[in-house]
């Protein structure tokens, strides 16, 4: 294995093997907990049994169907595999799953279910615990807002027959295979779904019948398949979602299908969270097994949260039952006190109105409680457990060299002789991109080709395309770690181990981003960096149809590329795309772990895909995340600019002597409370309601002297003297400002050693 | 950098005060215009002689800033305490605690000025001018009250202004010296320097202490028994001298000094002076809103609130469906029975209204907010949070089913030609008028001001409304006349990043002063009406103009006209660009207000108008925000 993951948890052969419980020999009888069992072709709930469904039956029954221009979506289908599925169902689980099997057990019902509740408390997997107990496959969506009619139903592909002639074709989504092949339907958060769009489901509902035009057969009705069937979920009134309404919310049937799951009591949930942390397949690597007391303390706490008289409102829908696997597992790898955890990476969800309180109250239920340690110890993958002192910095340590399978190479490629000495090698890779190998003068292979690259550009004016993903270099990540970005990167660290993603959150020019790409550099990681946008939609996210040689294809983005081949993904500006876009690669950081196209085909995450995303709450064209979406992140790491003492460390560091203290110092203090005033930590009417200080100016001189620590390690690195830092700097501030802030500023400036 | 400080003239109260605040940093103290400059620990205060702004350079004024900062940041409260303990055991060996003080402050001066020279030294210019002449100007003196000149300057007084002469020189060298001095003080000066400069050296201030007390004390002694104070001058041992020392821990905050400026406010001079004035501004102030809030209805005498409560009663703990439950009326002094609208502070009104604008502007947890509902405006459409759905065919690729062979003929346009359009009902800005009723109905001077009161709350709220958003906005007040008081020109916010926690009112006291003052007569609402409409046309946006009224018109006939007048006008023009009036009727006969502002042509309602009863100020929000909402769908 080529990394750090692997590291860990071995193999994929000994991944196989840890995840989830050991596959049930054949004629086994499997318990799901003491109410639920499941033998090969039946399955009891509370004693009463159903039969499970028999495997998919092949063509030629299927022959009859409209003719498909792409048939990933035909192949049979399976059930949900046992690593995507609760193993251990508490009382309130067994309620939902039995309510479900006697709907669809039920030949004169439907099998239309909504399960509507926080995010976090098991829905989904709920629904396909239910699929992989009754032995039925399954299609997965998810919508955005951006979801059209082509994504999940219909649409129309053009196709090239042998004698090259183009015609155009009604293609079926995931949605109508499922009707027509008898398959169970997961929606996602169907109310992410454009209401107006939700009646091609409904219509089919009431139906029965599935009305096609432009097929092979013309226009065509055909029959619902007995097994369709649909199990929805739902966050009512989340950011991003749209109003459900009554029409759909009726078709579910009232008592019936309309299921409210609400977290479990604590008792249960208790059960829930320890059975869910010791299942996974790092914690079993580890060897660890949390103390239930502990797991039960966390839950009251989070039962606390819930209901509390003044923050309840907020953290109802924050604090989830997956919310407190990630803690507990945080715990276990880091082996920081849970409180702390709490305060810098989990509760860091909740509102900043509340979050003093929230903090306050996990502090006070929590102390200074921490996890034991395991039978193996995960802490030589992270960053040593000794930060270094506040107010130091220290260099970033040395990156894993990763182990990398020599590529086979093209020695028939063109050979370009660079004046070097050097010899680069063009040869074909996928896609036709060009793959580049390169000699040195004594015909040695080359390793680090970056040179190579650069002399191609600038002797012979070549810019090569690459394939997606590279190993940052020194110079993107850090510039050296300090007390806060060490521990920042050691929870980064755990939570990726752990595969989940990780939210970075923290003003703009706070090293986000360098963080995130030093987290890929110490592990040697190679990585592909995306920048969303408010333009950015779904299709970025999934695929596209390209015409390709006279017909439609479906090409996979870069980013779902990038999941699919297991890279570092790095999503600066996440929250400035959309929240209902988010939604649509839900999937993925679920058990599952899927995205399914537009033509049915299923995008799996690789086990090394990773993802941090950056962004800030506040700012112009920022949207709020929605809580499902912020759920999903294994933390949502709080990250601010540093304390001025840490600031000045970095800005020394990297000033490396160049540039005076002072002056690097003052910089920092004054940002520092420069960002005070504008973020209303010091009140610049000194609380006294009598100062005489005009509002706008105290503005201006804050504004302008707010620099990001981005913005100063850029003057500081780029300074050849001290006076042309102050210079630079001066500049910065000074240029363009009014009189009256100029007079504020120089002696302020001058006190800071930037006169 | 002391060169340019030194042209650039001198600083405003408002430019000292910011500098101040930059220089100050994260320490939480307050700076107000006092008698002196002074830091004063158990105030967290530092004051400063406003007087004196015209006159002193720049850096002057930034040295003495710099210095009362060292005072705050390195000596403090803690210090203080410290030199107090240690004023009193000299006490007790028979040094007068306000002599002993006179050494102490000279030596911790230097102390002090050296630490922060140490870690800002770029404010070295800085100190240097302040000592070119403060050390003249402010002559340490250990007498009680004020001396006459007459009397001269005894040899200890003599001695710490020497050692401040000497700790400048030896810093910046080129400085006269301040007076002529003695042999003996100099003697004692020359004798004593090394163990000075060893006390100012000391980081902490007990050590300090500790060197003053075994190497400076006997010398200072003897100077001082050279020349005794009377009994009658001295401060002998003032207790509360000591337990205050850090009231007059400073070098240049003498009470004493002739020739400061005269206070002229209160006839409080000198540091208690300072005290009070700040105490009073504190009072006065802002800060806490619910705090100072209920401080001031505290010193009113509210009705409604309950013996230890820390805040005003919340509008639901109010409840009620009548308005007397309202909230500025607790402004009201418990004896009288009306509002004295003559000193009305809208900074404190706001902060007794504050949840009720809150609520109106981020919504009350179960319905949106203004900010929520104006945003879908604001991104074209009625879900702000879900990213806008394609326009047009192609954008994302898809195939033109009507034309297919515009894909087989030019497959680069049927894919590439997605330049996504903006909505075409999106909405950037918002412009907003508020007429207020003064008219006679509505308030009569030196009588109870119920509806009047109403008036303001509703009006403070959309005021708040339009301030906290940022939206443009005018205020006119019209009785017989319409009278501006706030307009579009004047809507200037400071440029984004100021978080919502910074926010701070804009002090519209004084407009609600003169709709007090104006003089109250008819309703002139058509009059109103007509300008309003008027200069909102020039305005970008969706405008609106919400009239706050009791609805009795002088000329029912006229405003009927001007409200059909608005709506022909309106039937020409885009959604968008239509003018409408949203009424708010406070205190009001519901037939007559109906018939003003939903005035029906052809048995329809016009569509320029509509108008609702405000009978609680704890409905305003919801109505506020419905009223908003339904303008911003049907637009």
């Amino acid at each position: 294995m080529k990394n750090v993951f692997r590291n860990l948890m071995g193999s994929p052969d000994d991944l196989a093997q840890q995840a989830g419980e050991p596959a049930a020999p054949v004629n086994a009888v499997v318990d799901f907990g003491p109410e639920v069992r499941m033998g090969n072709d039946w399955f009891e709930i509370r004693g009463k049994r159903f039969a499970r469904r028999g495997p998919e039956p092949v063509a030629p029954e299927r022959s009859f169907l409209p003719e498909q221009p792409r048939a990933a979506g035909d192949a049979p289908a399976s059930p949900p595999a046992r690593d995507d599925v609760f193993l251990h169902l508490t009382a309130h689980m067994v309620d939902v799953l039995e309510r479900i099997a006697d709907i669809d057990d039920n030949e004169r019902l439907g099998t239309f279910v909504l399960l509507s509740g926080p995010t976090g408390c098991g829905k989904t997997t709920l629904a396909k615990t239910y699929c992989h107990i009754s032995n039925q496959p399954l299609m997965e969506l998810n919508f955005s807002g951006d979801t059209t009619l082509a994504d999940f139903f219909r649409r129309t592909e053009v196709v090239t027959d042998d004698a090259g002639n183009q015609s155009t074709l009604a293609g079926l989504g995931p949605a109508a295979r499922a009707m027509l092949l008898g398959r169970k339907l997961i929606v996602n958060e169907i109310n992410m779904l454009p209401p107006d769009l939700i009646s091609v489901i409904t219509h089919a509902m009431d139906t029965g019948r599935l009305l096609l035009s432009g097929t092979e057969y013309g226009n065509i009705e055909i029959e619902l398949h007995e097994h369709f069937g649909i199990i929805a979920t739902a966050n009512p009134n989340y950011v991003g979602t749209a109003e459900m309404g009554r029409s759909l919310q009726r078709r579910f049937g009232l008592g019936l299908g309309n299921v409210p799951v609400a977290f479990l009591p604590p008792a249960e949930e208790t059960e829930s969270l320890l059975v869910e942390f010791a299942r996974h397949p790092v914690m079993q690597s580890l060897g660890a097994d949390a103390d239930s007391g502990l797991g039960g303390r966390l839950v009251t706490l989070a039962d606390s949260l819930r209901n509390h008289p003044d923050v309840g409102a907020q953290m109802r829908d924050r604090v989830s039952t997956r919310t407190l696997v990630h803690w507990l597992s945080l715990g276990q790898l880091t082996d920081l006190p849970l409180a702390e955890i709490g305060k810098r990476a989990v509760l860091t969800i909740s509102p900043p109105a509340v979050r003093e309180q929230v903090v306050q109250i996990a502090s006070s239920a929590l102390g200074n409680v921490r996890l034991e340690r395991g039978e193996r110890d995960a802490r030589e993958l992270l960053l040593g457990n000794e930060p270094p002192d506040h107010g130091e910095a220290v260099v970033v340590p040395m990156a894993v060299t990763p182990e990398t399978e020599d590529a086979p190479v093209d020695e028939d490629g063109e050979r370009i002789e660079l004046p070097s000495g050097r010899v680069a090698v063009l040869g074909q890779g996928e896609h036709d991109t060009p793959r580049l190998h390169a000699y040195d003068s004594e015909g040695r292979r080359l390793a680090d080709l970056a040179d190579v690259r650069a002399e191609l550009r600038r002797e012979r004016g070549i810019n090569l395309p690459m394939p997606l993903g590279h190993v940052p270099g020194r110079g993107e990540i850090l510039p050296c770690l300090t007390q806060t970005s060490w521990t920042t990167t050691r929870l980064t660290q755990a939570t990726l181990l752990l595969n989940r993603p990780v939210f970075l959150r923290g003003p703009t020019g706070t090293g986000k981003s360098a963080l995130a790409r030093t987290v890929a550099y110490l592990w040697g990681l190679p990585t592909v960096e995306f920048a969303f946008t408010g333009e950015t939609a779904k299709s970025d996210l999934t695929a596209v149809r390209q015409l390709s040689h006279g017909a439609t294809r479906w090409s996979l983005q870069a980013f779902l590329e990038a999941v699919r081949d297991g890279l570092f993904v790095i999503v600066n500006e996440y929250n400035t795309a959309y929240p209902d876009v988010h939604s649509i690669i839900n999937g993925l950081f679920d058990k599952a772990e899927l995205v399914t196209l537009p033509d049915g085909t299923e995008i799996r995450a690789h086990p090394d895909f990773r993802l941090i995303a950056t962004g800030f709450p506040d700012g112009p064209g920022v949207k709020p995340l929605n809580e499902g979406v912020e759920n999903r992140f294994g933390a949502i790491v709080a990250f601010d600019y540093p304390p001025h003492e840490e600031e000045r460390a970095i800005l020394e560091f990297v000033g490396e002597g160049r540039v005076s203290v002072d002056a690097l110092g003052g910089m920092a203090e004054l940002a520092s409370i420069a960002r005070a005033i504008l973020g209303g930590e010091i009140d610049v009417e000194f609380g006294g309601g009598m100062a005489n200080i005009a509002p706008d100016v105290a503005a201006s001189v804050a504004e302008r002297t707010a620099l990001t620590t981005a913005e100063m390690v850029t003057l500081a690195r780029g300074a050849r003297t001290s006076e042309e830092l102050v210079a630079w700097y001066r500049r910065g501030v000074l240029e363009g400002t009014s009189p009256e802030v100029a007079r504020v500023l120089e002696p302020v400036l001058a006190n800071y050693s930037l006169g | 950098m002391a060169e340019q400080a030194e042209d650039a003239g001198t600083l405003t109260p408002s430019e000292l005060e910011t500098v101040a605040r930059m220089i100050l940093g994260h320490d939480q103290l307050r700076v107000l215009p006092g008698s002196w400059w002074s830091y004063i620990p158990r105030e967290q205060l530092i004051t400063y002689p406003a007087q004196l702004l015209g006159e002193w350079p720049t850096a002057r004024l930034v040295g003495a800033i710099c210095h009362e900062t060292a005072e705050a940041r390195f000596t403090g409260s803690r210090g203080s305490s410290q030199v107090g303990r240690w004023l009193r055991g000299q006490s007790q060996q028979g040094l007068p605690a306000r002599t002993a003080m006179l050494l102490v402050n000279t030596i911790n001066d230097m102390r002090v000025n050296r630490m922060y020279l140490d870690r800002y030294p770029g404010s070295r210019p800085f100190f240097r001018e302040l000592y070119r002449d403060v050390p003249n100007l402010d002559p340490r003196d250990d007498r009680a009250g004020d001396l006459p000149e007459a009397l001269g300057r005894l040899p200890h007084h003599l001695f710490v202004n020497a050692l401040t002469d000497r700790w400048a020189t030896e810093n910046w060298g080129d400085r006269e010296a301040a007076e002529d001095t003695p042999d003996e003080v100099r003697k004692a000066t020359r004798k004593l320097w090394s163990a000075v400069e060893r006390a100012a050296d000391c980081d902490d201030i007990q050590e300090m202490l500790d060197v003053i007390c075994k190497k400076v004390v006997p010398g200072y002694r003897q100077l001082v028994e050279m020349a005794p104070i009377p009994a009658s001058d001295d401060g002998g041992d003032d207790p509360e001298l000591i337990d205050q020392s850090e009231g007059t821990g400073q070098q240049i905050d003498d009470s004493n000094l002739d020739d400061r400026p005269d206070d002229d406010e209160e006839n409080v001079t000198g540091i208690e002076g300072d005290i009070e004035r700040a105490r009073a501004a504190q009072a006065g102030g802002r800060g806490d809103g619910r705090q100072k809030a209920g401080s001031q209805l505290r010193r009113f005498g509210a009705r409604g609130m309950t013996p230890g409560r820390r805040g005003p009663p919340s509008a639901a703990e109010l409840g009620g469906d009548h308005w007397e439950t309202s909230l500025v009326q607790q402004m009201r002094d418990k004896d009288e029975e009306r509002i004295d609208y003559t000193r009305f502070d809208y900074r404190l009104a706001v902060s007794i209204l504050d949840e009720q604008i809150k609520k109106t502007i981020d919504g009350d947890g179960r319905r949106p907010g203004l900010k929520a509902i104006m945003d879908r405006r604001r991104h074209g459409m009625n879900e702000a949070l879900r990213r806008p759905r394609k326009q047009r065919t192609g954008d994302q690729g898809e195939i033109d089913v009507a034309h297919p062979e515009r894909l087989l003929t030019d497959p680069v346009t049927a894919f590439l030609k997605g330049v996504r359009v903006p909505r075409e009902d999106r909405q950037r800005d918002f412009a907003s008028a508020v007429l207020l009723d003064i008219s006679g109905s509505m308030v009569q001077k030196g009588y109870p001001t119920r509806k009047f009161d109403r008036l303001v709350e509703t009006a403070m709220l959309f005021i708040e409304i339009h301030e906290r958003l940022q939206i443009p906005f005018e205020v006119f007040g019209f009785s017989s006349t319409v009278t501006p008081l706030w307009s579009f020109a004047e809507c200037r916010w400071p440029r984004g990043m100021m978080e919502e926690r910074a926010y701070k009112p804009r002090d519209h006291s004084e407009a609600f002063r003169r709709l007090y003052e104006l003089d109250h007569k008819d309703t002139d609402d058509a009059g109103a009406l007509r300008t309003a409409i008027e200069r909102c046309q020039a305005q970008a946006g969706l405008k609106s103009i919400f009239v706050i009224t009791d609805g009795i018109s002088s000329n029912p006939s006229e405003l009927r006209r001007v409200l059909m007048d608005l709506d022909r006008g309106n039937r020409g023009k885009a959604e968008g660009e239509r003018i409408k009036v949203l009424a708010f009727g406070v205190g009001v006969v519901k037939s007559e207000f109906q018939l003003a502002y939903q005035p029906r042509q052809f048995g329809k309602i016009l569509n320029s108008c509509t108008g609702v009863v405000v009978e609680n100020m704890t409905r305003v929000p919801g109505l506020v925000r419905d009223a908003v909402d339904e303008r911003i769908r049907l637009a």
